[in-house]
């Protein structure tokens, strides 16, 4: 029997595939570095050492006309040493919209620095970093200049990545491919965020499978980040409101302030507060849930898109709500699904 | 007839084109300037309402109503201020000790206390003061303070990295709790109590800041500014500590109680889950501290369901007044439409910066959506209720609201029946008399354009519009908005009558109205006519445009279909629509194009548009009646000199001005550089178009036996190609080209090599030298 053969095989029988090189990781997506210890020790029992960790995100502030970092890193707890950060640094689109040549030039030398800044409290020598960006076909060219402003202002020479979304992957002709080392493709938040969408808007398999055809085209190796988390859409009158997040059905089943108009929405009779939320009478509720099953079904539909035979396996994110949702064998079976 | 109208609507249109060319792009939405606001559009003053403490969170898009900063500090500052002067005695004068407190750092404190005169900015009255204890204690006591600010009064915009000196907030927390002990002064003591609370929170030591403010202040309660500052930082630590319900009863009594920081107690004001709610409402003492907790609720989640419990507690509760002005603002925004124009400048377009939803993602956003179109009648039978309860707590706004939420509805009987038990000619009250006037009028306004307006009723809604009129900029009442609304409505009324005359006189957005040749004639005619009605003139007082406007546009169109003659006939109607005047010499040339050289140089008599268009039918007819050659040719030259100058290619695209200015169309102002050139070469719009310049050159060349001569000529008739090409695309094969080959670059290559004017052409101009197959252009000279 051929190799192909087996691994064909060995794929019908699991819905993986095998023998490639890949590596475990986390976002960590909170402000606040502080890592619950079971949280650490799950961490080591998964084989993760490599957490993407956000340091800090770039808006555009309106009233001060420039772009800012908000809601810096700040590490109440040292990450152990045998956990490797890369660094992620979110900009808003809106940021490369509003900035000029000379603006992207001296954001990326701020960037920088307080990329570095951060490195050194962590005690962390960060061997990539990633950036995150929306971006469309009309900020490419500041975006792309943005990136390569940081390859030579951040001096340290590393592996620079950033985010693709499934819509770049299939329009890359429009978009442009970022010029960086890695992609990391975001196989969740594919659909439309929609109180009257019926698909869940964090992962469809159909919406996927519009686009992921398209992934092994793609002219950068990818990692992979996957979703385990869950969010719950609030909408009043029809109009989108907020995001409940890690708020799932079970928040609503029995109680007597919501009336269970289907499995995923529920309608609010009586006013509530729920995680600081005013929900009032009327209000609907759609339930976006992301399941153990579904990440793993994610998982496998992705895995054999894949262009490269190392790579991240990223879950997006660590929260305790999460690890507490999850099992750990849920999270091995995602991870095994790419062996 | 018929053909005329056809050439000038062809004009018309030709000439809006060059105006979007030429005009920058109106401004979208709120760049660059002050966003719209709320109070732009609402048709309702919460001012009747006489809440004054509350009023900055009266609906508005920015944080505070009209924008006012309610900082802790902007209040608590200027108290600060006259504690420490008291302090001090009046030993330091007022300037000193603000320096003191707001000015002064570490170092400058150090050296007032070594008595070592550095820094030359120390005032000397703090060098040379006496050294007695209070002012040396007061110095210690500044110089920790102003340490402190390091990790407490840090600037969220920045970016440094949000560090943590854990230790040194620890060592600053000891020296403070140390000092609180031993400090003998009570108002050092206070303030060193404060500095402790407030540095135990930073350390992230939240238990031991509610035990030290337990421990200053052994559970008595005071009213002073320390007192309540050590107390909200008790609230933010039981707030740390996720013990909500204690955390927000402390806030509400804070913002019902502090005049210093009660807008620092609303922002931090944060229930989490219902459980916790129910807490905090238990935890009120009494009915008046619940009322608080439910207005809070109000403002932060839903009007309507603070009101109903206030009113449940007590019907003549005062704090339903800022919940009901927001409710009832909060229904204006879905059922008003009453977009502010700024005018042509400044159109005011919905985009997401502007849309309510991105404002109103504040402090209160969920409130914005809670009483939309499907819950005001819940609203308006909550209020009839509350209005006709006895004892309720100002009447008056109670009715008024309800009238005005009545109309919104419409449900016009019932509110003039309100407006009848209302009896509004006697209200005292001159705010709440207006606004219902304003209802009034409104309500009017609907019932005369159900059906044909008479003149009798044209003249009782001229008096309202009239009554409608702001007595002074900052007077409350709604007054603008209220105007705008009535005459974009007869507007409306208007149009549906095809009155498209007067529609546009009474709310002028509609800049298409004018790319209609048939319309703006119309509007002249009406203009013209002696004999207006009372409301038709004071209409056409507001309107934006006049008829000298008219006239110039009608002149300018003509101009740019070679009408001189026809232009002046405008122009002359009134002479003051041909005064604009150029911005250069129209009949001069170049080699090669400066618009800016040309208008820096000094005109001896500088041109308006009238005597262009004098000057151009006086060449022409000069140079068509000639029967000398060379006389021809000249004034053929500078014939079209002036076409080609008033052209976008030109050096006085000032003639295409006029008080118009269109309807930016994006595929048009943007088509040089998205859409490629126009397909067909009559489609060009006229200001674009060098083709009738490039005639007269070539016509003023064939008159003249001057080589020279020529040679200016066939240059300018190139430029004029070159110029044809860039609109229409160059020639078939030569897409891409680089140098392209002209009619007249042939011409000047082949008979012209030898004449001076053609190598300064060489010399000027790196195109035509590259064409030639120079190797030393000015184009490639660093190549």
């Amino acid at each position: 029997m051929s190799r192909t053969l087996l691994i064909l095989l060995a794929f019908l029988i699991t819905g993986c595939i095998n023998n490639r090189n890949t590596n475990h990781c986390f976002y960590y997506w909170k402000s606040d570095l502080n890592i619950a210890s079971s949280d650490s020790v799950l961490l080591n029992e998964l084989d993760v050492h490599t957490l993407y960790v956000r340091y800090f995100d770039v808006r555009w502030i309106e009233n001060q006309q420039s772009a800012f970092p908000v809601a810096k890193l700040s590490a109440t707890t040292k990450l152990a040493s045998n956990i490797e950060v890369i660094p992620v640094v979110y900009i808003e689109n809106k940021v490369i919209k509003n900035l000029d040549s000379n603006g992207i030039d001296s954001l990326s030398a701020k960037m920088s620095t307080l990329l570095h800044s951060i490195n050194t409290t962590l005690s962390k020598k960060p061997k990539q970093v990633q950036i995150d960006c929306d971006w469309t076909e009309t900020t490419r060219t500041k975006y792309f200049e943005l990136l390569t402003h940081l390859k030579s202002d951040y001096k340290d020479n590393i592996l620079w990545s950033a985010t693709i979304r499934l819509h770049q992957v299939k329009y890359k002709r429009t978009t442009g491919v970022p010029p960086v080392d890695r992609g990391m493709l975001m196989f969740y938040n594919m659909g439309v965020l929609s109180p009257q969408s019926t698909a869940n808007s964090i992962y469809d398999y159909q919406n996927a499978a519009n686009y992921i055809e398209y992934a092994k085209g793609y002219p950068l190796p990818f990692d992979v980040a996957l979703p385990v988390f869950s969010w719950s859409i609030l909408s009043r009158n029809g109009k989108g409101m907020t995001l409940l997040n890690e708020i799932t059905a079970k928040n609503f089943k029995g109680n007597s302030s919501f009336v269970e108009k289907s499995e995923d929405r529920f309608i609010c009779r009586k006013e509530y507060l729920l995680h600081g939320t005013f929900i009032l009478p009327g209000d609907e509720i759609k339930v976006e849930e992301i399941t153990p099953e579904l990440s793993l079904k994610a998982a496998k539909q992705v895995a054999d898109k894949l262009n490269s035979d190392t790579f991240n396996i990223v879950l997006y994110h660590l929260d305790h709500s999460i690890t507490q949702r999850y099992e750990k064998a849920d999270f091995q079976n995602i991870f095994s699904c790419f062996k | 007839m018929k053909k005329l109208t056809f050439k000038i609507s062809l004009v018309v249109l030709s000439s809006l084109c060059l105006f979007f060319l030429w005009t920058s792009k109106k401004t979208e939405g709120c760049s660059g300037g002050d966003p719209e606001d709320f109070t732009d559009q609402s048709l309702f003053a919460p001012e009747i309402s006489g809440e004054t403490t509350l009023s900055p969170l009266f609906i508005t898009y920015h944080s505070y109503y009209n924008n006012a900063d309610y900082s802790r500090n902007e209040n608590y500052t200027e108290k600060n201020q006259q504690e420490w002067i008291n302090y001090f005695k009046k030993t330091i004068s007022n300037a000193g000790v603000i320096w003191l407190l707001n000015t002064s750092n570490v170092n400058q404190i150090e050296e007032i206390i070594s008595s070592a005169k550095i820094d030359k900015t120390i005032p000397e009255e703090l060098l040379t003061h006496k050294r007695d204890k209070l002012y040396n204690d007061a110095l210690v006591y500044l110089k920790n303070a102003k340490l402190a600010e390091a990790f407490a009064n840090t600037y969220y915009y920045s970016w440094q990295e949000k560090k943590v000196d854990q230790h040194f907030i620890d060592s600053m927390s000891t020296v403070f709790q140390s000092n609180c002990k031993n400090e003998k002064n009570t108002f050092l003591k206070e303030r060193y109590a404060f500095q402790w609370i407030r540095s135990l929170y930073f350390a992230g030591k939240y238990q031991e800041a509610i035990n030290a403010f337990t421990s200053f202040f052994n559970e008595k309660t005071s009213t002073g500014t320390i007192y309540e500052r050590c107390l909200s930082y008790k609230a933010g630590s039981l707030y740390k500590q996720q013990k909500y319900s204690e955390s927000n009863y402390i806030f509400s009594k804070l913002f019902y109680e502090s005049g210093y920081c009660r807008f620092d107690a609303y922002t931090s004001f944060h229930p989490q889950e219902e459980e916790d709610w129910k807490q905090t409402l238990l935890l009120a003492k009494n009915n008046s501290e619940k009322e608080v907790l439910w207005q809070l609720y109000g403002i932060y989640a839903s009007p309507l369901v603070g009101m109903k419990n206030i009113f449940a507690l007590n019907p003549a509760s005062d704090k339903n007044m800022i919940l009901l002005m927001r409710a009832v603002n909060i229904v204006e925004i879905y059922a008003v439409d009453n977009k502010l124009d700024y005018g042509y400048d400044y159109i005011f377009s919905p985009s997401e910066e502007s849309d309510t939803s991105a404002y109103a993602k504040g402090y209160s956003s969920y409130s914005w959506y809670s009483i939309q179109k499907e819950q005001t009648d819940t609203l308006i039978q909550f209020v009839e209720t509350a209005a006709k309860t006895p004892g309720v707590y100002k009447p008056l706004v109670w009715k008024t609201s309800l009238a005005y939420l009545y109309y919104l509805k419409g449900k016009t009987e019932q509110a003039h029946e309100i407006l009848k038990q209302l009896n509004v000619e006697s209200i005292s009250d001159p705010l709440i008399k207006g606004q219902n006037k304003i209802t009034e009028g409104l309500l009017y306004l609907d019932e005369i354009t159900k059906g044909d307006i008479t003149p009798a009723q044209e003249d009782v809604l001229l008096s309202y519009l009239l009554s409608f009129r702001k007595p002074s900029d900052n007077y409350p009442l709604r007054y603008d908005n209220v105007h705008r609304y009535i005459v974009s409505k007869l507007a409306n009324y208007y149009e549906n009558k095809q009155e498209y005359v007067l529609a546009e006189i009474a709310y002028s957005v509609n800049d298409k109205f004018y790319t209609d040749a048939g319309k703006t004639a119309s509007m002249i005619a009406y203009l013209e006519q002696h004999s207006h009605r009372p409301l038709e003139n004071y209409l056409i007082s507001l309107y934006k445009y006049s008829l000298r406007d008219f006239y110039e546009l009608e002149a300018t169109l003509k101009i740019y279909n070679y009408d001189f003659d026809g232009a002046i006939a405008s122009f002359s109607k009134d002479v003051s629509s041909g005064e604009r005047m150029l911005d250069a010499n129209p009949f001069n040339m170049r080699i090669t194009d400066c618009h800016d050289c040309d208008h820096a140089m000094p005109q001896k008599n500088p041109l308006n548009k009238l005597q262009f268009a004098q000057k151009m039918s006086a060449i022409k007819h000069s140079a068509d009646s000639s029967k000398v050659a060379n006389e021809k040719a000249l004034n053929y030259f500078l014939y079209a000199n002036g076409l080609y100058n008033m052209t976008y290619y030109g050096n006085c695209r000032s003639v295409s001005s006029s008080s118009f200015y269109f309807d930016t169309d994006a595929a048009l102002s943007n088509r040089e550089y998205e859409e490629g050139p126009y397909s067909d070469a009559d489609s060009i719009q006229s200001y674009l178009d060098c083709r009738e310049a490039r005639k007269y050159y070539e016509m003023a060349a064939s008159f003249s036996n001057n080589k020279e001569f020529k040679a200016k000529c066939y240059w300018m008739a190139a430029k004029c190609e070159h110029a044809y090409y860039i609109e229409t695309g160059f020639p078939e094969g030569k897409a891409n080209a680089d140098f392209a080959e002209y009619d007249n670059y042939k011409l000047l290559k082949k008979d012209f090599k030898n004449t001076r004017y053609y190598n300064e052409i060489l010399n000027e101009c790196g195109y035509f030298c590259t064409y030639n197959g120079g190797k030393n252009c000015i184009r490639n000279k660093d190549e």
